[in-house]
């Protein structure tokens, strides 16, 4: 009874499968078979999909890009351009010639100071 | 089960897109990025078909297959196109059930208000009231043409969740888990819906492939 009732699941089972693989082959053949505009489309969609990625990645490197060129031009311009600051004809003048500039002494007596300091000695 | 992921359309059209063309031997800069669009390509190439005909399947109509794909494999590459290949399937069959259901969502609301605003709409397609030359009935027509023909009838006559749970279970070869996921459902309702699915198609194509 058991047996006769086990048979007649497994083959139940048998034909389900034979089912099943009887609608996979019929649905893998309808696949080879499409036409030939339908396959023109699919194959568009798929490298619209494919070159959009690829232009989303490069707008997304984009702005860092832009930032390390930014970066570069800055460093070559401070380093390499003539009259940069590396150069010591700075027109800003230096703290200690500040009292000299600010005084109203004529700047001739600056100027001649080493003579003064000479003739101040041997009078 | 297994599928052939062949490329449609001969050398990687991806690796022109990078305008990258493999002669010098070695391996491109950024070939991390490289390999992933190829990964992309491939698989995309593989499912294509299938997942056009399981849309065309759902919809009954080729040009709202054809944009169920287009959404599905945009939507992926935007999303997901860094995950690996294994990851890609399930991924993919989320977001084209996702389309599906809201394509049928959208069509049900366009067709009652088209039943509200036009009053009865039952107007046929001219062609459906042609009689068969020959003068056979529907029945007959199927057993002629036999096959993909019986099959797509009898898969468009399943309900919608029947159709598709049965496609990504028989077809795909996903797991219950899987197809659970995909179609955003409990994993027992996979299996009753798989069953349901396989008693229909049974009563109506066993003479075909039993």
């Amino acid at each position: 009874m058991t047996d006769g009732k086990n048979r007649l699941e497994g083959g139940a089972q048998d034909a389900d499968e034979r089912l099943i693989a009887g609608i996979r082959r019929e649905l893998d053949r309808s696949c080879d078979a499409l036409d030939g505009h339908t396959l023109s489309r699919l194959n568009r969609i798929r490298h619209v999909a494919l070159a959009r990625r690829q232009s989303r990645a490069t707008r997304l490197l984009l702005p860092f890009g832009g930032f390390v060129t930014a970066c570069v031009l800055v460093l070559t311009v401070t380093l390499f351009m003539p009259g940069s600051l590396t150069e010591s004809d700075d027109p800003v003048p230096p703290l200690e010639d500040i009292d000299i500039l600010a005084s109203n002494d004529s700047l001739d007596l600056y100027e001649d100071y080493e003579f003064y300091e000479w003739l101040a000695s041997n009078e | 089960m297994t599928h052939p992921l062949t490329t449609a359309g001969g050398p990687s059209d991806a690796l022109h897109l990078l305008g990258y063309d493999g002669r010098d031997g070695g391996s491109p800069p950024g070939s991390g990025a490289l390999e992933q669009q190829r990964t992309l390509e491939r698989f995309l190439a593989g499912v294509e078909r299938r997942a056009y005909r399981m849309a065309r399947i759902a919809t009954s109509n080729s040009d709202d297959a054809l944009d169920i794909v287009q959404d599905a494999m945009l939507k992926l590459v935007e999303k997901y196109g860094d995950r690996g290949e294994a990851e890609l399937g399930p991924l993919f069959h989320c977001i084209l059930q996702s389309r599906i259901r809201d394509w049928y969502r959208r069509s049900s609301v366009r067709n009652r208000l088209r039943s509200w605003l036009g009053g009865e709409d039952d107007e046929e397609d001219a062609l459906q009231l042609v009689a068969d030359p020959a003068g056979r009935s529907p029945e007959e027509i199927l057993a002629a043409r036999g096959g993909i023909e019986a099959l797509e009838v009898a898969l468009t006559e399943l309900p919608l969740r029947q159709q598709q749970v049965f496609l990504l279970r028989a077809w795909e070869g996903l797991d219950v888990r899987d197809t659970a996921r995909a179609m955003k459902c409990a994993e027992g309702s996979v299996k009753t819906h798989y069953s349901r699915a396989l008693a229909a198609l049974r009563v109506k194509l066993g003479e075909h492939w039993s």
